[in-house]
């Protein structure tokens, strides 16, 4: 494999390599997808940045009504945050389900993001929190909301010249939230099908509510049809949402499942995350 | 590049490719043998060291990525020539068939046990979660970490009971 590969201590650093080093360029965090698809002999001769010596994506902290996730954070770090267990309990869940502990000690929530899976299991939950991602183009910093971040499988937003610095999104008080999916294996196993649930509960309404689900579309969705009947119902909506939300998703077949695995399932998971919801 | 680090408490300063595979460095540069590639695609496990205390695949680390880094591969495990008690276990257990594995499953082992020293059975899955062997069907080797958890607990409360 013909890579050239630097590790910048800064971001300054790295956006002058940027500028003379040849194209094509790869960023390397965790390696957890891109060594895999080196291996797999998908990676042209290219150089190579690695980001994980840069201290501008690291942490996780609340600033200005916001958290914000450096994209240097790994899935291990995010598992153990109390801060993300306050605020994105569903986030929590996707990141503890990736790989095992060695590849969520080493893989990141912006390799996650950048990778473009629609079978990502972080992003479903960052749907449903509205999260926004901040792309970096040195002096330059813009936030794109995640909705719109994602083209389709493997496609994103991302320029040449820029990258994912962080992904950030409210600081909501009371969220509650769960995501659950189904795989081939309990662990080291890509996705079927996932669904995510944010809420903010009050009484027996919702105050908030996001659900999204993965590996049903090109990219990870939205499901507002399904919110729409529990906004409206409360939990009373359940059975309702679940037939809505088998509507909205847009599987397909593939290596890993059926379209009418993952639609049945779609609605099966909202149900089971409903309930959990219900009794916590 | 120069690499410089720690490996099982040694410094290292040596002249390596820097956009090697840590597995590849850690096996042909420095001959530590006891880390395998099984998959070289983070499936299995059989490439896990610890990085500053964290258990990863080496097979998706660059050599760069380890500048300035502390490593353990499973040849550092043993101190003065006593065995790991999850080495030990593994052995008493009979949780070894061909032993490809062996190595990665005893590093997954020994970290959960430095952050967890009585872990339930359901823990021990996930903690081996990113390890496959193909030989033992896993009941062993699950049964090998309990024992290792049990007799470190023991050995711990035998440490207190002489020194109080």
């Amino acid at each position: 494999m013909s890579v050239s590969v630097f590790r910048p201590e800064t971001v300054e650093e790295l956006f002058c390599l940027m500028e003379t080093e040849p194209v094509p360029h790869y960023f390397l965090a965790g390696g957890t997808d891109l060594l895999v698809q080196a291996k797999d002999g998908a990676i042209p001769p290219s150089t190579w940045f690695d980001v994980t010596a840069l201290r501008e994506l690291t942490g996780i902290r609340v600033e200005e009504g916001r958290v914000v996730l450096g994209a240097a954070v790994t899935h291990d770090e995010l598992t153990r945050s109390d801060t993300v267990r306050h605020y994105a309990p569903a986030l929590v869940d996707g990141a503890a389900v990736i790989g095992g502990p060695q590849i969520r000690n080493r893989g990141t929530v912006g390799g996650n993001l950048a990778n473009g899976s629609p079978a990502a299991d972080t992003v479903p939950a960052l749907y449903t929190l509205e999260a926004e991602v901040g792309l970096r183009r040195r002096a330059a910093l813009r936030w794109v909301a995640i909705a719109d971040f994602f083209l389709g499988p493997r496609k994103t937003l991302l320029e040449p010249g820029e990258i994912i610095e962080a992904v950030r999104f409210p600081a909501r008080e009371g969220m509650r939230g769960a995501f659950v999916r189904l795989g081939q294996r309990r662990s080291q196993a890509i996705s079927k099908v996932s669904v995510a649930v944010s809420c903010v509960v009050s009484g027996d309404r919702f105050e908030y509510l996001g659900i999204a689900c993965g590996s049903v579309a090109p990219t990870v969705i939205r499901c507002p049809r399904a919110e729409a009947a529990l906004r409206e119902r409360g939990l009373a909506g359940a059975s309702e949402a679940c037939r809505l939300i088998r509507e909205e998703v847009r599987p397909i077949d593939d290596i890993r499942s059926t379209a009418a695995y993952r639609r049945a399932m779609s609605g099966v998971l909202l149900a089971r995350v409903l309930e959990t919801l219900a009794l916590t | 590049m120069r690499l410089r680090c720690k490996v099982n408490g040694e410094l290292v300063d040596r002249e390596v490719d820097p956009a090697a595979r840590l597995l590849d460095t850690l096996r042909e540069e420095l001959r530590l043998t006891g880390t395998k590639e099984g998959c070289g695609k983070g499936e299995c496990g059989a490439c896990t060291v610890f990085v500053n205390g964290k258990p990863v695949d080496s097979c998706l680390m660059l050599t760069i990525q380890a500048q300035g880094a502390d490593l353990v591969t499973i040849e550092g495990l043993a101190r003065d020539g006593r065995l790991d008690s999850v080495q030990e276990m593994f052995i008493a257990e009979g949780g070894v068939q061909c032993g490809f594995c062996i190595p990665g499953m005893i590093m997954a082992a020994r970290a959960l046990l430095d952050e967890n020293p009585d872990p339930t059975l359901d823990e021990v899955k996930y903690a081996l979660g990113g390890n496959l062997c193909r030989c033992t069907g896993y009941a062993k080797i699950f049964q090998a970490v309990l024992s290792a958890a049990r007799i470190e607990r023991e050995r711990q409360n035998e440490r207190q009971r002489i020194s109080a």
